[in-house]
């Protein structure tokens, strides 16, 4: 998805207060007019950023992975040379601002040292072994760096951390492919071709696994894995040749792998969804389940799990106190249920021949119905919520009449209402004139997408209004702050208590907010 | 005499159409609305605690590139405060440290073009990955030096010859975690009990 417009605003916000406004008009301009070079970037951003300073901040911004570089080739035949252009990872920036739920999630899984070593990576971008080690010995409490390494080698084998990719991915020049073909559906078109670029360059970017999580060795940190031109496909073929194997200068450059972590937040949240739903058997199924499947998803949003059956779904499950308690019987009840479809609920598990498969999208596609059903019956009242609901499981253009009868709304009413949420963007419109019939027919439909893209836009917006409010009361209160708290009485400390619960509060939504932001963009 | 077209109709509206496109509200800043249940928003207190590490961490890196304004500059246009002789002492900017030494200059990290016309020939220097300026730490080592020498203890935890050591006297100052970041501004109580005592260290 491209960003929307309070998507790039939200992204320029967090770059600004991690790295400064400098930084964020660099950014922003990548985010507003796609890839450039830096020679663009220079004469678009304000004038008063120099060719030097871009450059700096381009250092800083791929360190930090938000900003990625590459080429395209040139045309056959032409005598030009491919420039390097830059292109901003909007998705990467958001994630800067929910660095305490992957920190969470690593505390859960792996304990607090693994955590406190995916903290310095989260904060520092890109750091090797041995500044990791460096860091921990001028911490407070050091590690040592026998559980510096041990640690770092539970998060490789986790997958939560990662070798940085390739610096520079060289793209094959070739059409966009079929997205451009498409001469109909303007709408997917819009949705598709931005994207494919992205997508394209990050995976020509990403190294083939062995190499993506090298082993790490007790005495001489040696990630040798021979880079086999044979085994790796035409789109990384085409890498500068880079020295794998390392030594004390080549040592791997570590950097927090997102997918990941955002895989592990997106079985969490199937599991919550499961749990709401049905029930606390049928999640801790799920659960196993996803964990079964976890190590073969292909990429963080995958439409499905692979196939597994019923015996090491059972496995998995007795490992935890919770699953033991389960009966075979009772697991094979849950997973009935689970593949069950009813009128409201769509299944979540797929059974064929023995086999089962978590449908991901239908899980997710339950939460976002729920998320934006809630939206339109607190905006616009209960009539338009049974109108936005029918229109949705029709999923086709309906005629005015048609769903005043299946809302049981008064029909001079309706066109109204629905015309309320179409000029908000939550509803599409078609006139279709009739030869005879004096007024044109309105048909109306709901394009999830497009809806979708609404709400992730507004929800950027409040993301940021809630950090602004939370950042004008803490300027208000800025010299209160400075006081020692132990040392406040009185009125002052009455104050202060108040505002902490505000902190606690507006900080607390927006990690509420992440939630559904996450669960409409990355899940 | 000339007429000078529209002026006098001009006065006191758009353009002489004498007609407000805009009413006029006065401005406020957060303007009052319904607000959901603050039972809805539970708290979790991990969520809060991260949170607030990378916060200070943003606050302070060497990553912040500034927002064009020279300190200097905008140091002159504050007024002086009583408030300014309880902040710690303000390091001088460029002790902030460029966020070059943390970054591994080599061709499989970033692109050539960036690398290619490096003028800057880093000296290997070590990293500072502590916060603390110089000036504290001394004082700090001085300060528990001369609380060992007291108590007739043996000294021998100097640093071990280490002069990068910078943190670890942060127990013993004055005002505990203040001063431990140069524009510390204290907002890490809000998620901490006031007894809990793990401060995380305020280091990148």
């Amino acid at each position: 998805m491209t960003a929307t417009e309070f998507g790039i605003v939200y992204a320029v916000h967090i770059i600004t207060s991690h790295f400064g406004s400098v930084a964020s008009k660099v950014c922003e301009c990548l985010l507003r007019r796609g890839p450039l070079s830096s020679r663009e970037i220079s004469r678009l951003a304000e004038s008063d950023i120099n060719h030097t300073k871009v450059k700096d901040i381009l250092y800083l911004l791929i360190h930090h992975n938000c900003v990625q570089a590459f080429s395209i080739d040139p045309p056959d035949g032409s005598e030009s040379k491919a420039t390097v252009q830059y292109i901003a990872l909007f998705r990467n920036i958001i994630h800067g601002a929910r660095y305490n739920k992957f920190s969470k999630v690593v505390n859960e899984e792996l304990g607090s040292q693994c955590s406190g070593l995916l903290d310095g990576l989260l904060s520092n971008g890109r750091l090797t072994l041995e500044q990791l080690i460096d860091r921990d010995r001028d911490s407070k409490k050091p590690m040592g760096s026998e559980a510096i390494r041990d640690s770092l080698q539970k998060l490789v084998a986790a997958r939560f951390i990662e070798r940085v990719p390739s610096p520079e991915p060289v793209l094959g020049n070739k059409d966009e492919g079929p997205a451009q073909k498409k001469r109909g559906a303007k709408a997917s078109k819009i949705f598709k071709e931005p994207e494919s670029l992205e997508e394209r360059i990050l995976e020509a970017a990403t190294p083939v696994d062995a190499i993506r999580f090298p082993f790490i060795f007790e005495q001489d940190s040696s990630s040798t894995v021979a880079d086999d031109d044979s085994n790796i496909p035409e789109g990384k073929r085409k890498q500068p040749e880079v020295d794998y194997s390392s030594g004390p200068s080549n040592e791997v450059i570590w950097r927090p792998n997102f997918e990941e972590l955002i895989r592990r937040l997106r079985h969490k949240a199937c599991v919550e969804i499961v749990k709401e739903r049905r029930d606390e058997g049928c999640a801790n199924v799920m659960k196993a389940m996803l964990e079964v499947g976890r190590s073969q998803e292909k990429k963080a949003k995958t439409d499905k799990s692979v196939p597994m059956s019923m015996g090491s779904i059972y496995e998995e499950l007795i490992k935890t106190d919770a699953g033991r308690e389960m009966t075979q019987a009772r697991v094979e009840a849950c997973l009935e249920q689970l593949s069950a479809t009813s009128s409201y609920l769509p299944a979540f598990v797929i059974e064929s021949d023995d086999s089962y498969i978590v449908d991901f999208k239908s899980i997710i596609s339950v939460a976002q119905k729920d998320e934006m059903e809630s939206v339109v019956m607190r905006r616009y009242g209960k009539e338009a919520f049974r109108m936005f609901r029918y229109l949705s499981q029709e999923d086709r253009f309906v005629e005015t009449d048609k769903i005043a009868d299946a809302a049981l709304t008064e029909k001079k009413d309706t066109p109204q209402i629905l015309l309320k949420m179409w000029k908000d963007g939550y509803l599409h419109m078609q006139k279709l004139a009739v030869t005879g019939v004096y007024m044109p027919f309105l048909l109306w439909k709901v394009n999830k997408l497009i809806v979708s893209r609404r709400m992730l836009d507004e929800m950027y917006h409040a993301s940021l209004n809630l950090s602004l409010r939370l950042t004008h009361e803490k300027d208000s209160e800025k010299e209160l702050l400075l006081l020692p708290m132990e040392k406040l009485e009185g009125a002052l400390k009455e104050r202060r208590n108040k505002y902490r619960a505000k902190s606690v509060l507006l900080t607390s939504a927006s990690f509420k907010l992440d939630d559904a932001i996450l669960l409409f963009h990355d899940f | 005499m000339a007429y000078r077209g529209g002026r006098g109709r001009g006065r006191g509206g758009f353009g002489g159409f004498g007609v407000e496109y805009a009413k006029a509200e006065p401005f406020v800043i957060f303007p009052d609305i319904t607000l959901p249940d603050r039972k809805s928003i539970s708290d979790d207190t991990q969520l809060l605690k991260n949170f607030n590490f990378f916060e200070r961490f943003w606050k302070s890196s060497p990553y912040h590139l500034g927002d064009g304004v020279s300190k200097k500059e905008s140091e002159s246009l504050d007024i002086e405060r009583f408030s300014d002789t309880l902040k710690p002492k303000k390091k001088k900017s460029n002790e902030r440290g460029s966020f070059y030494d943390y970054l591994v200059l080599r061709p499989d990290n970033f692109p050539k073009e960036l690398l290619g016309d490096t003028r800057r020939e880093r000296p290997v220097k070590r990293a500072r990955w502590t916060q603390d300026a110089d000036l504290q730490k001394l004082e700090a080592l001085e300060k528990l030096e001369a609380k060992l020498k007291a108590e007739g203890k043996e000294e021998n935890e100097e640093g071990e010859g280490d002069e990068e050591v910078e943190e670890s006297e942060g127990e013993d100052s004055e005002n505990g975690d203040y001063d431990q970041n140069k524009d510390f501004d204290d907002d890490d109580d809000d998620y901490n009990e006031p007894e809990d005592n793990d401060n995380e260290d305020v280091y990148i």
